[in-house]
């Protein structure tokens, strides 16, 4: 296999504008470096779903998004991982998000229920059941005092070099 | 067939322009669709549907060939645009057709998620 070890991270302050780029930036690199296109637009749809929840919800300062390639018994990964500043509201409503997503065994039907409860409610974490479902990533939260760290990860098969 | 009355839509970097077909309205959609789009597309969309009953539509074509990514903040306003054609009495229901880029990825499973959303009612080619 080759080497799944790379790294792109961008430090912004949360701007609607630096999401469609950084979108296209990560889609393109991933076009280059994974043998399947449709993994690439998996990861871009997690980069720009995650970059928009740090727009809509961060609580200012700096933000980061990281997208890593990472070897795990020798299997590759894709994880994109997002910080930024929380306020309590927000934290909160995380957790409770997440916790739906833990209970909720299949990410299909809990994305056709947040659909449908995004017809009556903001912040129905409609983004994340998106990537859960559309994405296929697995998700993970943590918080450190306001700092909000959100993971996503699948796995990829890498692009044979001659 | 009635004259045909919805402007396009045009906002940093998304469009949405309609015609008349003979059996209801064709849109052609293209762009990035992000979180600031559904301030637009909300409008457009209530704008689409009022002038679907009015010309009894049946059916909405979306071409989608240069739609290049559409948030979840498109979606929901997707969603609730949907959710009044369900809601629609028999006769006046229209059917909405995507017609996918197989070459953009994302657009199949999204379409396919309103496809579960409205069933009989969202079609996906």
């Amino acid at each position: 296999m080759p080497n799944a070890s790379a790294a792109i991270q961008f430090d912004y302050r949360p701007r609607v504008r630096l999401v469609a780029n950084a979108r296209a930036l990560v889609k393109e690199l991933c076009d280059d470096v994974l043998s399947d296109p449709d993994a690439a637009s998996r990861i871009a749809l997690t980069a720009h779903e995650m970059m928009e929840n740090v727009v809509k919800y961060s609580a200012g300062g700096q933000s980061s998004v990281t997208v890593e390639l990472r070897d795990r018994d020798g299997h590759a990964y894709v994880l994109v991982r997002t910080k930024n500043r929380a306020g309590p509201d927000q934290v909160e409503r995380l957790r409770l998000v997440f916790d739906q997503i833990d209970r909720a065994a299949d990410p299909l039907a809990f994305y056709d229920e947040a659909i449908v409860r995004s017809l009556k409610a903001e912040g129905s974490g409609l983004g994340l059941a998106r990537i859960r479902a559309e994405a296929e990533m697995s998700l993970a939260m943590s918080v450190e005092g306001d700092e909000v760290t959100l993971s996503a990860e699948t796995p990829v098969h890498l692009r044979e070099r001659s | 067939m009635k004259d045909f009355a919805l402007p396009p839509m045009v906002k940093d970097g998304f469009s949405v322009v309609a015609s008349a077909t003979s059996d209801g309205i064709s849109l052609k959609v293209s762009g990035n669709g992000d979180m600031e789009t559904p301030a637009s597309l909300a409008g457009y969309l209530k704008a689409l549907h009022a002038e679907a009953l009015r010309l009894s539509a049946k059916q909405v074509v979306i071409e989608c060939e240069d739609l290049y990514f559409m948030s979840s903040a498109c979606v929901k306003c997707l969603v609730t645009w949907l959710d009044g054609v369900q809601k629609l009495e028999d006769p006046k229901r229209y059917a909405v057709r995507f017609r996918a880029n197989p070459n953009l990825h994302w657009q199949r499973r999204s379409f396919e998620a309103l496809r579960r959303f409205a069933p009989g009612i969202v079609y996906v080619d």
